[in-house]
C-alpha cells in the first residue's frame, strides 16, 4: 500500500492530480483530500461532490412543474430537466440520465435526458465513480460484456443497471468499491465476473451491438 | 473549578491515575469509517470518553435560510447521552452547554474545511458523547476533523484539540475530570498541524508563564494527536473497505412518499 496523504500534507514535485483535490500555494501543491500518489497521480480516496459542465449523471425524478422535472441526485444539488427538452413526458419515479448543461446555485439544468425503464438503481460513493468506469471506460465495458447488461454510470454516484444478470453486476460494483484504493482490480473482477458466469451457464450473453454503442458514447 | 479544595490532585510527583504532567489518558484511539449511512464518520475513545461523530454533506441547505449563497454553512450538532456521566449534564437536548460547545467547534472547524468550494449547501457534524469523563469538547474536535476528512470534504488541514489545566500547583496536559472539578483552571485549545491556534477557551486561573508553558505543552501533545489520526487512516485503507459502504438498491418505479 502507498503511502497515505493526508490534507495539508505537500505532495512530491512533478505529482499530476484533480485540481478539486489540491490546492496551491506559494507555488506548491497540498493535499486537500485523503489519498495517495500512486504511479505519479495523487488518487483522492474520498472527495465530496463537486459538479462540473459535461458529467453525466443518473437521477430519479421525484417532482414535476409545469416547466420542468425535478430530479434526485442524492447529492447537494437538484438536477432540472426542462420540459422543452423531452419529448413525451417523464413521470415520478422514472430514472433518468442526462449530462450537466449549466450549474446555477444548487441547481443542475440538464440536457440530452433519456429515460432508462426498468432495471435497478443503485447508490454509490461518487469518489468511486472514477474507478468503477475505469481506464477509458475498461472496468464498466467489461462488466457490461461478461455480463449482457446496460449500465449507466452517473458522475453523482448513482448507477443504473439493467438486463438480465443485474444481480452479478451489482455485486461486482459491490466488490470495486469494496476494493477501490487497492491494486490488480481489473483481474480480480474478471475472475470474479467468471466465476459467477461459471455458476449460471445460461447468462453468458452479449449485448446486441446497438445496444453496446448507444451505451458507450453515455458512459465516459 | 473547586479552587483551593482539600482533595489532593498530585501525589509523589504523579497524578491521581498515575500519569506523569504530560502524559495523555488512555486507552487513546481512534477509528474512522464507522457508521455506514454517514458521509464520513470517526469513534473516538479517549480515557473513559467514547465519542460518535457522523458527517453529513455537503447537502441542499434545509431551513434555505442558512444557505449562504458564498460558501457552504456547517452546523456543528454535540450532544450527551443520558448515561453519560453521573452529573447533571447526562442530558441530551440542546442546553447551553451543548450549544456552546457546537458553537465552538464550527468556529474551529471553519478555518480550515474549504467552505468557499460548496456554496448554498450545508455540512452537518453531529457529535455522540457515549460516555464522558471530561475534555469531551477537544475529543469531538479531533474525532470531527477526522469525520470531515473520512466524508471528502476538502479541508486545508487536520486540527485536532487537548485540555491543558492546572491542578496542584502544576500545569498539566489532557486534564481528567477531577483535575478538571477540582483543579485551578481549564484551558482547552486545539491547533492545526502548521500550529495555528483554532480553539482557546479559559475556565480559572493561570500567570502568563503558566499559560505559555500551558501553550507549549498543547503543541507537543497536538503533533500526537495527529499521528492518531494519520494511523487511524492509514488503518481504514490497508484493507477492504467494510463498515463504511452505503450501498442502496432500489427498483425502477418508487413510491413518492419512501424518498
Amino acid at each position: 500500500m502507498e503511502k497515505i496523504v493526508l490534507p495539508g500534507d505537500e505532495l512530491p514535485e512533478g505529482v499530476r492530480y484533480n485540481p478539486a483535490s489540491v490546492r496551491k500555494e506559494n507555488g506548491k501543491a497540498y493535499a486537500t483530500v485523503v489519498g495517495a500518489v500512486e504511479n505519479n497521480y495523487f488518487v483522492a480516496y474520498e472527495l465530496a461532490y463537486v459538479p462540473h459542465v459535461g458529467m453525466p449523471i443518473v437521477g430519479l425524478v421525484y417532482d414535476k412543474k409545469p416547466s420542468a422535472y425535478f430530479v434526485d441526485t442524492t447529492t447537494a444539488y437538484t438536477g432540472l430537466v426542462l420540459t422543452r427538452e423531452v419529448r413525451g413526458s417523464l413521470d415520478v419515479g422514472d430514472i433518468v440520465s442526462a449530462k450537466v448543461q449549466r450549474i446555477e446555485g444548487t441547481d443542475l439544468i440538464l440536457g440530452y435526458p433519456r429515460i432508462l425503464r426498468g432495471g435497478k438503481l443503485l447508490k454509490v460513493p461518487s469518489s468511486k465513480v472514477p474507478r468503477i468506469i475505469g481506464k477509458d471506460a475498461s472496468m464498466v465495458n467489461m462488466i457490461k460484456e461478461m455480463t449482457g447488461t446496460s449500465i449507466f454510470v452517473g458522475a453523482n454516484g448513482y448507477v443504473w443497471i439493467g438486463g438480465d444478470n443485474v444481480d452479478i453486476a451489482i455485486k461486482a460494483i459491490h466488490h470495486i468499491i469494496k476494493r477501490a484504493h487497492l491494486h490488480g482490480l481489473t483481474d480480480e473482477i474478471k475472475a470474479l465476473l467468471i466465476e459467477e458466469n461459471g455458476k449460471n451457464p445460461a447468462t453468458q450473453q452479449t449485448p446486441t451491438p446497438e445496444e453496446t454503442e448507444s451505451l458507450e458514447n453515455e458512459v465516459e | 473549578m473547586g479552587g483551593d479544595s482539600n482533595i489532593e490532585l498530585i501525589k509523589d510527583g504523579k497524578r491521581l491515575d498515575g500519569r506523569g504532567f504530560d502524559d495523555f489518558r488512555k486507552p487513546l484511539t481512534l477509528e474512522v469509517g464507522v457508521l455506514q449511512e454517514a458521509d464520513g464518520s470517526a469513534y473516538i475513545e479517549w480515557g473513559m470518553n467514547k465519542i460518535l461523530v457522523g458527517v453529513f454533506g455537503p447537502k441542499e441547505a434545509i431551513p434555505k435560510h442558512l444557505a449562504d449563497p458564498d460558501k457552504a454553512t456547517i452546523r456543528c450538532i454535540y450532544t450527551m447521552s443520558t448515561f453519560a456521566s453521573l452529573e447533571e449534564h447526562g442530558r441530551m437536548g440542546p442546553n447551553r452547554r451543548a450549544n456552546e460547545i457546537g458553537k465552538v467547534v464550527r468556529e474551529a472547524l471553519e478555518n480550515v474545511v474549504m467552505v468557499e468550494k460548496f456554496p448554498s449547501t450545508i455540512i452537518d457534524v453531529y457529535m455522540m458523547v457515549l460516555q464522558a469523563e471530561g475534555g469531551t469538547r477537544v475529543a469531538s474536535l479531533t474525532g470531527a476533523a477526522a469525520a470531515l476528512i473520512n466524508a471528502g470534504i476538502p479541508m486545508r488541514e487536520p486540527i485536532a484539540g487537548v485540555a491543558v489545566g492546572k491542578a496542584g500547583g502544576h500545569v498539566l496536559l489532557d486534564i481528567g475530570k477531577e483535575e478538571d472539578n477540582y483543579g485551578q483552571a481549564d484551558v482547552p485549545m486545539a491547533f492545526t498541524p502548521s500550529g495555528d491556534i483554532v480553539l482557546l477557551q479559559m475556565d480559572g486561573m493561570m500567570t502568563r508563564e503558566e499559560i505559555a508553558k500551558a501553550l507549549d505543552m498543547a503543541q507537543e501533545g497536538s503533533k500526537k494527536l495527529f499521528d492518531l489520526q494519520r494511523k487511524a487512516f492509514e488503518k481504514e485503507y490497508a484493507e477492504p473497505l467494510g463498515k463504511k459502504l452505503s450501498l442502496k438498491e432500489e427498483e425502477s418505479k418508487v413510491d413518492i412518499h419512501k424518498l
